[in-house]
């Protein structure tokens, strides 16, 4: 049986590049919302990692004003560029999940 | 959902047959929880379960149960249970979805999908980012360029009187305390102040487009072009932190796992053009360039962008081979309209800091700087009474200017105001405004009353507005401004013009393109350079060094050279 995380796991291969977890969620045929709780059961499972801080999620990309100012506090950012959550593949993560067949 | 089972497969299904029946033979258990969803929560290893389940009798048995199933459930399906009953459970969840909803497999597209499918589209994503661009540079230059003059005259005027005055009051007029004031301080900070409004405007602009969520989208086309030069996804972070400031961008280095990938957007990030630069940019191009200065500006933005690009792509082939990368899933945050106070907020904060932080380093050098010109080198005249020509900081810069020569600048005030960039890149306007040996300061004559002073400012500012209405409808295309209004440039300005039009032979134009490329390139400031040497090591960090130097001039010489064949 292909269950719809191999589907996932499967259509992300045959991207290059980025992909927007709207587009993926097309492919796949869920939604979003449903996308969204499939990538956190693939990130408990080491199959896809999640993007680190500064860059995780909510957080922001951001510098100080200044010649050698980082940022004191996200209010005090000259510059900021709000990054999207990104997950990326695990290269390893080649194995089809349990309980699906090789198709 | 009264009799809804999801299967779980053969395998998983077999295990939990047998933790039901032995759910069944154990009374307190049983009474307890449902056996079946006991049995796949066991399986599906929940972390609350087996602290109440070792206390109820028979519930420690079903534990080692569970354990036994488990190993044998990992050898059978090559990975653990829990990933299994997940899978399980999404693919029913998306079978029961595809049968009650009449748009399972067409992915209904909303209003934000709809604008993505343009503004991230893969072949009009890139040119609609850059024109994006343009747009937040002909802003920040033709709008906010008004009132660059208002504060310039302010500074100049007033307060240079309000300076000279205090240090009269205080009886140190005539010393050296009064030329370190007036001929230093003022003109060294104020020069950079001017400034200001350029500045407010771009982060303006910038908040603006990170409130609606397009930056994120940015993030996303950049991604693309970064993977083309062997760089992974994650690599547009540090690129986009650059664009603020070089420092942090190489620490936002560390987000990256490959050391390969980490050293590669170290080298590059310095390439991207920071925050600091744009004063420089925008007051040679107000000099040279004065119809065009938004283009100049994006053209340097841009420029810093495919050098960094074209250095990715030599040292991917070269030191730096690429490794493969992996797919990545962005979620794109939905589109919002933003608020006036939100934006004005980010704004405001954003350009505190920015005076708060370069304030002390403009301030720091310039009196080194001041210090310097008032030391006389074989010339005549005492301490802080000698002629700018005949001071050891010319004599310093004058041996570094014949290396600029072939690029069109080769002079002391040129080659002094980049070797104070490499403290930082504010203090090249503030040197400029030092060594261009300018008295901008109307100081002549009566000294105007408190009155004058706040009514020429607040006349000033009037003017000011005024020029940025006229000039906002320029944004597309339409030129309200009076042609016979062309704005008297200042003494700074017309004293650049008249040195670099006499060291490049008449090719000002060329020369000051030139200048801005190499201010573009070369090494931003020493704070990076020690950001460099943490994350890459000393022998990447004198790489870094000379390469961007070299680079720089070189395309500072080729830039002069090919403009002066094509006539500029």
């Amino acid at each position: 049986m292909t269950t719809v995380l191999d589907t996932l796991l499967t259509e992300l291969r045959t991207v290059r590049g980025p992909i927007r977890s709207a587009d993926l969620a097309g492919r796949v045929g869920v939604s979003e919302s449903a996308l969204s709780g499939m990538i956190d059961v693939l990130v408990a499972k080491g199959r896809l990692s999640p993007a680190e801080d500064p860059g995780a999620g909510e957080s922001v990309a951001c510098s100080g004003g200044a010649c050698g100012s980082a940022c004191v506090g996200l209010d005090r950012c000259a510059f900021i560029a709000n990054v999207p959550a990104s997950h990326t593949l695990i290269v390893d993560s080649a194995v089809a999940l349990p309980g699906s067949v090789a198709q | 959902m009264s009799g809804f089972v999801v299967d779980y497969g053969p395998d998983i299904e077999s295990a939990i047959d047998r933790l039901v029946g032995q759910i069944e033979r154990a009374p307190e258990v049983n009474a307890r929880y449902a056996p079946r969803w006991l049995a796949t929560a066991l399986l599906d290893e929940d972390p609350g379960l087996a602290e109440p389940l070792v206390s109820l009798e028979g519930g420690a048995e079903l534990i080692v149960t569970r354990d036994r199933l488990l190993e044998g459930l990992r050898r059978e399906l090559g990975d653990s249970a829990d990933t299994a009953i997940a899978a399980a459970r999404f693919q029913t969840a998306n079978t029961i979805a595809r049968a009650a909803t009449s748009e399972s497999t067409h992915h209904s597209r909303d209003r934000t999908d709809r604008i993505d499918a343009v503004l991230t589209n893969r072949y009009l994503g890139i040119p609609i980012f850059l024109a994006l661009m343009w747009a937040v540079f002909k802003i920040t230059t033709d709008i906010a360029g008004a009132f660059l003059d208002w504060i310039d005259e302010a500074v100049s005027g007033p307060i240079a009187h309000f300076g000279e005055s205090l240090v009269a009051i205080v009886g140190l007029g005539g010393t050296w305390v009064e030329s370190l004031v007036v001929d230093g301080i003022i003109p060294g900070v104020g020069a950079v102040l001017v400034f200001v409004p350029i500045l407010m405007a771009l982060y303006l602009a910038l908040a603006f487009l990170e409130d609606t969520g397009y930056m994120a989208r940015a993030a996303f086309v950049m991604d693309r072009v970064m993977r083309g030069v062997g760089l992974q996804g994650k690599a547009f972070l540090p690129m986009l932190v650059g664009f603020g400031c070089t420092v942090p961008a190489v620490y936002a280095t560390r987000t990256l796992e490959d050391e390969r990938d980490r050293l590669l957007t170290s080298l590059l990030v310095p390439f991207m053009s920071c925050g600091a630069r744009l004063p420089v940019y925008v007051l040679i191009s107000a000099v040279f360039f004065p119809n065009y200065a938004g283009l100049v500006v994006f053209g340097m933005y841009l420029l810093g962008i495919l050098v960094a690009l074209t250095i990715g792509l030599v040292l991917k082939r070269t030191l730096l081979p690429v490794t493969s990368h992996a797919p990545t899933i962005m979620e794109m945050p939905p589109y919002r309209l933003p608020t006036p106070r939100t934006i004005w907020f980010h704004t405001w904060t954003r350009v505190t800091a920015f005076i708060g932080g370069a304030g002390s380093i403009i301030f720091g050098t310039m009196i080194v700087v001041w210090f310097l010109m008032s030391i006389p080198v074989g010339g005549s005249g005492g301490f802080a009474d000698t002629e700018v020509d005949d001071s050891a900081f010319a004599t310093v810069s004058g041996v570094v200017a014949p290396a600029f020569e072939p690029a069109g600048f080769g002079t002391w005030e040129a080659a002094g105001s980049l070797l104070t960039g490499f403290v930082a890149k504010e203090v090249v306007v503030g040197t400029m405004a030092q060594v261009y040996g300018v008295d901008d300061a109307e100081t002549s004559g009566p000294d105007p009353s408190i009155g004058d002073s706040a009514r020429e400012i607040g006349t000033g500012f009037v003017g000011a507005v005024v020029g940025a209405l006229k000039a906002t409808p320029g944004i597309i295309g339409i030129d309200l401004t009076d042609a016979e209004e062309a704005e008297e440039p200042s003494s700074l300005m017309a004293s650049i013009r008249t040195s670099f039009e006499e060291s490049s032979g008449g090719h000002g134009s060329a020369a000051a393109l030139a200048f801005l490329v190499f201010v573009l390139l070369y090494t931003p400031c020493m704070a990076a350079v020690a950001a460099i040497r943490q994350e890459t090591g000393t022998r990447w960090m004198w790489l870094s060094i000379f390469g961007q130097t070299a680079l720089a001039w070189v395309f500072a010489v080729v830039v002069f050279q090919g403009a002066r064949v094509i006539g500029l």
